[in-house]
């Protein structure tokens, strides 16, 4: 926790303190995703995890990064996730490019998953927030803790900040006040938190969506994933990190 | 995840209702202490009911903020700023609303440091920031509930409603064992669960899941609880039972239990069958634990287990069975699972009667013999086995285990054979009658200790592993055989052996490996291993024939054999292997010296043997993507002479049939090259592979026959050069799942050549095979399914020196396999085998096999724990065993019996008994 606060203060022109709140309307963070490994396979599978759980990490680490201001964001990988050929564990989910427009409400998000590369187009998701008291501070700005629901069943918690406009998140979570900083998906076993929050000299004109793959709709690719995954324990997480 | 699907498409078409009568509310935010407008604060609409999120928005550069499109209704208003308390208000709109909310005023936060008073004493221990009361150190009565003892705990209090307060703060959480029980609303645990039961209590501060994740805490004003319970309180119990009669001949029974008390395991199972061997399904293995055992590889990062070729597997079963079996296993882990201890035991009992009968055609460049075989078996064998396993976690970097078993096999068999043997003209050169009847028994214990040592660099490793094996073998036989040998169809000579044989064998094995990997970049690993192994064993085998008394008391020196062999290897191997995402790759080769240092005790002489064993290796394989993988391997081995090949046990068990040694073998070189192909498409569900191997055998071991003209066989093994075989293997697959056509097509071909010798004259054999396959289904999950597989096949092979005898023939048939749920939820399984060949000119007996097996089932009582099955084995009475080996210049077409057409009645009965199941 430390490192994050180091990080942030170099980053911020000016750090926390009364009246003297500021608002950035353009961001650059940088995303540390953990995956708690060991805990998602004894979910998938006790049985086989009892096996193979030696071979397991305790939990896999990947990054990236969010370009946006409050009209558009992009938010994909920063850095490949190092090879680790004894592990057991491969990342699902972690290639996923999401472009999101706040204005028309669309996104537009590139999602690989197996042989195929998805060109997801549709509306933003939508997500029922439930605003909490509790508070936390991530990468030197105090932030909020939402609760969300996704799809009605997954739960999402989400810790934002007034203090950046962007009303976006890691993937596709966003629709909160602010900028989502700090974010959980327990049925993943996930977390996402800002290591680095830059606000000045964030060029944000070009951002533009992945163009690359097959156009669908959310109801198409989600049809199309459930159909082969959804009988399987691994495969259900799956799809849940392609979709989110 | 239906529901999820459901939910889904819900919210895909849903789209927010414009509402003609919505409500609009507008306001200024202000700062009290310094009395200015605040921009940029975030003003949010929640719900009343559950803070849901509906509506937010930015007060703008003077202030001021309004949000539009409310629905009429109560709401709550929140606003926040850095720094600032939040402003929380009931907020209550009508239809057609423009409400202005006037100035609303925030204050800035004030901070407030929140003492934390620790208490200690025997019973409460605090480790960080946690507090742990022990359970049994405060006294509750009798069917208290966890909510009564949390009621005497220090720092606790809980009210009517059942809420909880420790330390000051609120509990918004109780844990039992770490994890959340049945949902979070704390009152389900603490007032179902008895106290008991409660080993530990634990108190901290809540921490998100994040934290709980990443295991840093965030500032919290709740606690959540964790209940700990007593290990033998985590109770269940699971089994099955089975019987099944056909009123007649055959019964099957089984019965599995399996009791886990925390981390204390006992499985027990029996067996009763007439039907089989009566061993376990996979399924059921499984399920008691049994088939758990796999060893991991830490070198090589893959999975084995030593597969015990079993004479109890239904497999290797000829002829019909009386199978008994049963077993047990107890598991325990204790210590934080720092020591583990799996202990196994099972016994089996497997008594068979066959009649079996073999033809045999051997083709000789200017004739042809024909062997005609009939046998009559009963044996019964039984084993017990027993192994333990013991695993120490000696630190977070070193393991060590040991494992020991110890088997105690004895067998007793007798067999009766006669056999004629024709020449071209169908003359008699020889007929026989054998009886051989046998008594064994085995003794062995295996002993290993494997040591792992990893190091703080990553990827260093060491594995050292020491084996002790000692064996001991007992067996005592009868020989009583009667040959008679033929001119042209003329009894010439008769040859009458009445023998009985002792037969005595030690064995002590010493072996030691050590394997160390040094990872030289992020990418390449070094992997040398060096073992070390000594074997001393003795054998005695001695012959006797009947003196004057009718005693077995004279030594027949011709089959009697005694000797002791000290063998000795030292193997030392080095590897380098590339392990990146797309590109894997491995080179090396070890280099092994063995010696074999054979004292004949018969004749005093010793013979000592050297060889020298180089194994070279390289393998390649690249992902081309995802799932697409293409690679290829080479493997050089070294085929080196069994003692048998070089110096046989002399064995007049078949005098037919005799084996002779050569001690002048060379050592044999297989060269193998292997490369294949995969692709797997997981969201179209398609699946191609194939593959493709060539061996070519240098100096390989074969035989050379030399037949006399009364048709016995003396085989020795000689070097040769040329053998070489082949094979290709492709498959294609598409669809899977319910409700959907699967189907699929592979394609196989092999062949090769074979150099062997006949009566001093070379016979090249080639041969080849292929065999195309189709295969279609389509199932609706508890509806019915069906799946169709017809198969296609041709087998060719030619000798050198018969090129006028054709022996290739056609295979065809397949299976046909269904299901339906037929009204009344009664189950009907149904399914066909076909095994058609065509006929060839050697053997006229009919060799097309159609077995038909089917069932109807009934699951019974509420819950479906029981089930009636009905089954009706090999409709068609068609169950022979049956084998067909063209082998060079023999073919041989065995057949064997097999547990026929029968019907049976079988009732099944599951139950268990799961903690927190009532």
């Amino acid at each position: 926790m430390k490192k994050y606060f180091l990080l942030a203060s170099f980053c911020l022109p000016a750090l926390l303190g009364l009246g003297q709140a500021r608002f950035y309307n353009t961001v650059r963070i940088q995303y540390e995703k953990t995956v708690a490994v060991k805990a998602l396979y004894k979910e998938i599978a006790s049985d086989w995890y009892e096996r193979i759980k030696d071979q397991l990490p305790q939990s896999s680490l990947s990054y990236y990064e969010f370009v946006g201001d409050t009209a558009h964001s992009l938010y994909r990988q920063s850095k490949e996730t190092p090879y680790d050929p004894k592990s057991f564990y491969r990342p699902i989910g972690d290639n996923n490019v999401v472009y999101n427009d706040y204005r028309k409400g669309i996104t537009i998000s590139q999602k690989p998953i197996f042989e195929e590369t998805f060109l997801l187009q549709d509306s933003l998701l939508n997500i029922k927030w439930k605003l909490t008291g509790d508070t936390r501070i991530i990468a030197g700005f105090e932030c909020r803790k939402a609760v969300g629901i996704l799809f009605d069943t997954v739960a999402v918690f989400a810790f934002y900040t007034d203090e950046l406009t962007v009303t976006g998140g890691p993937e596709g979570i966003q629709g909160l006040p602010g900028m989502i900083l700090g974010m959980g998906i327990p049925r993943l076993h996930t977390t996402w938190f800002a290591t680095q929050v830059q606000v000045v000299d964030v060029k944000t004109q070009s951002l533009a969506p992945a163009t690359k793959g097959k156009k669908v709709d959310r109801q198409t690719m989600f049809k199309s994933l459930d159909k082969v995954l959804k009988d399987w324990e691994y495969g259900k997480k799956l799809i849940l990190a392609t979709m989110i | 995840m239906r529901k999820l699907t459901a939910v889904l498409l819900v919210f895909l078409f849903s789209c927010l209702a414009a509402n003609a009568q919505s409500a609009s509310i507008k306001g200024t935010i202000t700062d009290t202490l310094e009395k200015k407008n605040l921009s940029h604060a975030v003003i949010v609409v929640l719900t009343k009911k559950d803070s849901s999120l509906i509506s937010f928005a930015r007060s703008d550069n003077r202030g001021i903020f309004s949000i539009p499109g409310l629905a009429p209704g109560d709401y709550l208003l929140m606003v926040t700023y850095p720094g600032f308390a939040d402003y929380a208000d009931d907020l209550s709109v009508q239809p057609g609303d423009s409400r202005d909310l006037g100035v609303i005023a925030m204050t800035p936060k004030s901070k407030i440091l929140q003492e934390v008073v620790i208490r200690t004493g025997s019973a409460i221990r605090i480790k960080g920031d946690t507090t742990e009361f022990t359970a049994d150190s405060f006294h509750v009565k009798d069917g208290a509930t966890v909510e009564d003892l949390l009621k005497v705990l220090p720092g606790f209090t809980v009210n009517s409603k059942g809420e909880i307060t420790a330390q000051g703060k609120r509990v918004d959480k109780v844990l039992v064992d770490g994890e959340e029980f049945f949902g979070d609303d704390p009152t389900v645990a603490t007032q179902n669960l008895g106290a008991k039961i409660v080993d530990k209590v634990q108190i901290f501060d809540t921490k998100t899941d994040q934290d709980k994740l990443k295991g840093i805490g965030g500032g919290s004003d709740t606690k959540t609880l964790n209940i700990k319970l007593k290990e033998d309180a985590k109770k269940g119990y699971f089994g099955k039972l089975e019987a099944g009669t056909n009123l007649n001949q055959y019964t099957d029974a089984k019965a599995l239990f399996n009791r886990f008390v925390g981390k204390k395991k006992l499985s027990l199972y029996g067996t009763k069958s007439t039907t089989s061997t009566g061993s376990l399904g996979w399924d059921d293995r499984n399920k008691l634990g049994i088939e758990n055992d796999y060893e991991y590889d830490e070198i090589g990062g893959y999975y084995y287990s030593f597969g015990t070729n079993d004479d109890f597997s239904n497999w290797s079963l000829q002829g019909l069975p009386n199978a008994y079996s049963a077993g047990g296993l107890y598991s325990d882990k204790w210590n934080g699972d720092i020591n583990s201890l799996n202990l196994n035991y099972r016994y089996n009992r497997l008594g068979t009667t066959n009649v079996g009968s073999t033809l045999k055609q051997t083709l000789l460049q200017d004739t042809t013999f024909y062997n005609n075989e009939s046998t009559r078996s009963s044996g019964v064998k039984q084993q017990h086995v027993a192994s333990g396993k013991y695993d120490w976690k000696i630190d977070s970097l070193a393991t060590l285990t040991f494992r020991s078993t110890g088997t105690y096999k004895t067998s007793q068999s007798s067999t009766h054979t006669s056999s004629e043997a024709l020449d071209e003209n169908h003359q008699y050169v020889n007929t026989g009658d054998r009886t051989n009847d046998l008594n064994s028994t085995h003794k062995q214990l295996d002993n290993q200790l494997t040591y792992n040592q990893l190091f703080h660099k990553k990827g260093r490793q060491l594995i050292a592993t020491f084996k002790y094996s000692l064996v001991r073998d007992d067996n005592t036989s009868s020989l009583f055989s009667n040959n008679q040998f033929f001119k042209k169809g003329i009894l010439d000579s008769t040859s009458i052996t009445d023998q009985s044989k002792i037969g005595q064998g030690d064995s002590r094995t010493f072996g030691t490996k050590v394997t160390y990997n040094e990872p030289l970049t992020k990418f390449f690993n070094l992997v040398s291993e060096y073992s070390y192994n000594d074997n001393h064993s003795t054998s005695h085998l001695n012959t006797y024939e009947k003196d004057g008394d009718g005693k077995y008391t004279v030594l027949d020196p011709l089959y009697s054999n005694n000797f002791d062999l000290h063998a000795f290897s030292h193997t030392g191997t080095v590897t380098l292997r590339y392990l990146n995402k797309k590109l894997k790759y491995a080179f090396g080769g070890g280099l092994s010296a063995i010696q074999l240092r054979l004292n004949n005790l018969d004749h005093s002489t010793r013979n000592i043997y050297n060889f020298t064993n180089f194994t070279p290796q390289a393998q390649i394989s690249y992902n081309l993507k995802a799932q697409t993988s293409i690679g290829f391997r080479y493997n050089g081995t070294t085929r080196q002479p069994t003692l048998d090949q070089l110096q046989p046990i002399r064995n007049n068990n078949d005098p037919l049939n005799i084996q002779v040694g050569n001690p002048n073998l060379k050592v044999g070189f297989n060269h193998s090259f292997n490369a294949w192909y995969n692709s797997f498409k997981i969201l179209s569900s398609r699946y191609i592979y194939m593959g493709a191997g060539y061996n070519i055998l240098e100096h390989s071991i074969t035989t050379y026959n030399t037949i006399d003209s009364f048709g016995k066989v003396t085989s020795m093994p000689v070097n040769v050069n040329g053998n070489n075989n082949w094979y290709l293997y492709s498959g294609w697959q598409l669809g899977q799942g319910d409700k959907k056509l699967t189907h699929g097509m592979d394609l196989n071909l092999n062949g090769g050549r074979n150099v062997t010798f006949i009566n001093g004259q070379q016979s090249i054999n080639s041969y080849a095979s292929f065999e195309v396959g189709y295969r279609m289904g389509y199932s609706v999950q508890e509806k019915y399914n069906f799946s169709l597989n017809p198969q296609l096949g041709r087998s060719i092979s030619s000798s050198s020196l018969r090129k006028d005898v054709n022996n290739n023939y056609w295979t065809y048939g397949g299976q046909v396999n269904g299901f339906l749920m037929l009204p009344g939820k009664v189950e009907l399984n149904s399914d066909v085998n076909f095994d058609l060949r065509q006929k060839i000119s050697a053997f006229d007996r009919n060799t097309n096999i159609i077995v038909w097996n089917a069932s109807l089932g009934k699951k019974v009582f509420k819950d479906k724990s029981g089930k009636f099955i009905f089954t009706a084995n090999d409709l068609l009475n068609q169950n022979k065993g049956y084998s067909r080996i063209i082998n060079s210049n023999f073919v041989t077409d065995q057949r064997y019996q097999r547990v026929g057409q029968y019907f049976m009645l079988t009732f099944q009965w599951t139950f268990s008994q799961m903690p927190g199941k009532n």
